[in-house]
């Protein structure tokens, strides 16, 4: 049996080899669904710690990339292994850079992060035009919108989104969050968001106190 | 007899490298960030002055004519002729109303296996690997790309010499200066942002660490003779040439790999420029306060530093005597504040910053998008700092 | 041993030491027609 504390570790730490070795020796034994379940638990809760060490001020963006990249591959090599049912989701947030802005490296960490948390994320990419944003929506109906961007620009693009959800009647079914370097409490107040945050750990935060 | 055009530029050239000297001058200088801004603020879009020349010349004629300032920071088209002719794959011209942006997606064009070819000698892997990848034509068999090789260099040539006619009409004209002669990009962001791509560095870094350290070290004698080619092929000026150092990787870096990947390079390469009487302006990006006993180290008076977040109070106490600084002032505020508000809030830097000298009055950042300041309030803010800013 | 692309300056004179002097039609080093290039090609490896 495949060590929980010390795989929760390993993902806090980053550290790749423990981490792969724990996950091949749980995917090697046979009928192991239940064990692996225990397995994805512990890498999230090692991924919230991620969280709390970038929040400390002892990890940085180049700490929380690295992760996400982690996490995704282990994902990666262990949804095979699950039951199609096995992870019942937390919540679905629908996720964007807005238009004009290509970045999308806080949005795929908090991408990561979010995941790890349990929500079911539906990622539409960079310079995603308002109406594919409005019609995703009407289509999927999420819990959370979350909306980001690097460039000022980015916070016309915002607002833009958040009054077209409004004059399409789906303002109130949802929780918009914005992400990025320009967001602000004035900046959130005139866009019309719910909430903003510049730390994706405490976007996921966020997210979790919505639905839960 | 010197004309008065010449007389306002003349002072304006002594006040700001008094300034650089650490010492204090008249009043504050001012020096303004006006990128692509300009373009729209002319009623240009950022395209047509990215591929016009004129027109992006046009847009700074209008600036400095109607915005009170000392010196510009650059003239900011980029040689559209010159990408293509190569059949450049980098830019993104998504709408009218878009700025040319960084993309990660179309960054990676090395891989990581390609590291040991790299390292032995990065100028070659750059001609033969690099090139071909980014740009089309340069993909093609010979005599194709050679021709189209020697049609960018021509495009490129060009390109300096309407932008150097463009900057001189500026002087004779307004008696406006330009800040900068040139650019150079660190090892580490050069290796990051055109290279591997940015999550695919901090992947080296983790998982390619002595790789990725020994082609930062491969890569900064390059950078410097990129910089030098730039100071000296252009003539010689009075007072030293200024080099602009985008410094991308740093404040997203725990200082442990910073000490390792970053900061020995970049300090190599701010004393290789001051050795060769070239003065360094790195923009320091995001929040260095963790790295300001690094910045004490550097040789002092011979750089600027342009700094986009930060404690006024801190900065001066901690820097005040190791360089010249500038920046702090928020975009935001000039877009989305009072006028009132963004003249408040240059009292306070004014007051933080400026006693002794040494304190050039900036934007934290360059305004690039046409909602990144209203002018009102650029033209209110500066016309206070040249009134306030008085020594 | 694989050509050395744009090479030093200091190894090009060693072989022609006429040429340590300034161009005299163009008033600069002989050696910068070589810096240009080589700003140029690593200008089109940024950005």
């Amino acid at each position: 049996m495949v060590d929980l504390k010390v795989l929760t570790q390993a993902m806090s730490d980053l550290d790749e080899d423990v981490l792969n070795k724990a996950i091949d020796e749980a995917l090697s034994k046979d009928d192991n669904t239940a064990e692996v379940q225990e397995v994805v638990k512990a890498c999230q809760q090692g991924m919230t710690l991620v969280g709390e060490r970038y929040d400390s001020g002892e990890y940085f963006i180049g700490d929380l990339v690295f992760a996400g990249e982690v996490l995704q591959s282990v994902m990666d090599k262990l949804k095979p292994a699950l039951s199609a049912d096995s992870s019942a989701k937390g919540g679905m947030i629908v996720l964007a850079t807005v238009f004009g802005d290509l970045h999308d490296i806080g949005k795929n960490i908090f991408r990561s992060m979010v995941e790890a948390a349990n929500f079911e994320v539906i990622d539409l990419g960079i310079n995603v035009p308002v109406s594919q944003i409005v019609d995703k929506v009407k289509e999927v109906n999420p819990d959370i919108v979350g909306l980001s961007g690097v460039l000022t620009l980015a916070l016309d693009s915002m607002k833009e989104t958040v009054d077209a959800l409004t004059e399409a009647g789906l303002r109130n079914s949802v929780k918009v969050i914005i992400g990025g370097v320009p967001v602000n409490e004035n900046v959130c107040k005139s866009i019309g968001a719910d909430a903003f945050s510049t730390n994706a750990a405490e976007g996921v935060k966020i997210c979790q106190r919505w639905v839960g | 007899m010197m004309s008065e055009v010449m007389n306002l530029y003349q002072k304006r050239v002594e006040r700001i490298y008094k300034t650089i000297n650490l010492e204090q001058p008249d009043r504050v200088p001012i020096s303004s960030a006006l990128g692509t801004w300009s373009s729209y603020y002319a009623g240009y879009t950022d395209s047509e002055s990215n591929w016009d020349l004129d027109k992006c010349s046009k847009s700074l004629l209008k600036v400095v004519n109607d915005i009170p300032m000392d010196v510009l920071h650059m003239f900011y088209a980029r040689p559209g002729g010159m990408y293509q002719a190569l059949g450049s794959k980098s830019f993104h011209y998504l709408n009218d109303n878009n700025i040319v942006q960084y993309s990660d997606e179309n960054a990676e064009v090395m891989s990581a296996q390609e590291y040991p070819e790299f390292i032995k000698d990065p100028f070659r892997f750059m001609v033969e690997k690099v090139l071909p990848r980014k740009y089309s034509e340069l993909a093609k068999d010979s005599p194709a790309k050679d021709l189209a090789l020697a049609k960018g260099a021509m495009q490129f040539g060009m390109y300096g010499a309407k932008k150097g006619a463009a900057e001189a009409n500026l002087i004779t004209q307004y008696g406006i200066p330009m800040l900068f002669d040139g650019l150079a990009i660190m090892p580490l962001d050069w290796i990051a942002d055109f290279f591997r791509g940015i999550k695919g560095a901090f992947m080296d870094m983790r998982r390619r660490p002595e790789e990725l350290l020994e082609a930062a070290q491969a890569l900064t004698p390059l950078v410097i003779r990129f910089g030098l080619g730039q100071m000296f092929s252009t003539p010689p000026k009075a007072n030293p040439k200024i080099i602009l150092l985008p410094l991308h990787l740093p404040t997203m870096l725990k200082t442990t790999d910073f000490d390792k990947f970053y900061w020995p390079m970049f300090k190599t390469i701010v004393e290789a420029f001051v050795a060769n009487g070239v003065i360094p302006m790195p923009f320091y990006e995001g929040d260095w306060s963790r790295y300001y006993d690094h910045l004490q180290e550097l040789p002092a008076k011979k750089t600027l530093g342009w700094f986009e977040h930060g404690d006024p109070k801190e900065l001066k106490q901690k820097l005040g005597n190791t360089m010249c600084i500038l920046g702090l002032f928020p975009l935001t505020l000039l877009q989305y504040g009072t006028k009132e508000e963004c003249i408040t809030k240059a009292k306070e830097l004014l007051d933080d910053l400026a006693p002794g000298g040494g304190y050039i009055f900036s934007t934290d950042k360059e305004l690039l998008s046409a909602a990144d300041g209203k002018a009102e309030n650029i033209i209110a803010v500066n016309k206070f700092v040249m009134e306030y800013g008085i020594y | 041993m694989e050509e050395q692309l744009l090479i030093s300056w200091s190894d090009i004179v060693k072989e022609h030491p006429e040429l340590a002097d300034k161009d005299p039609a163009m008033g600069m080093n002989w050696d910068i027609g070589q810096e240009m290039i080589f700003a140029y090609v690593t200008f089109l490896a940024l950005f």
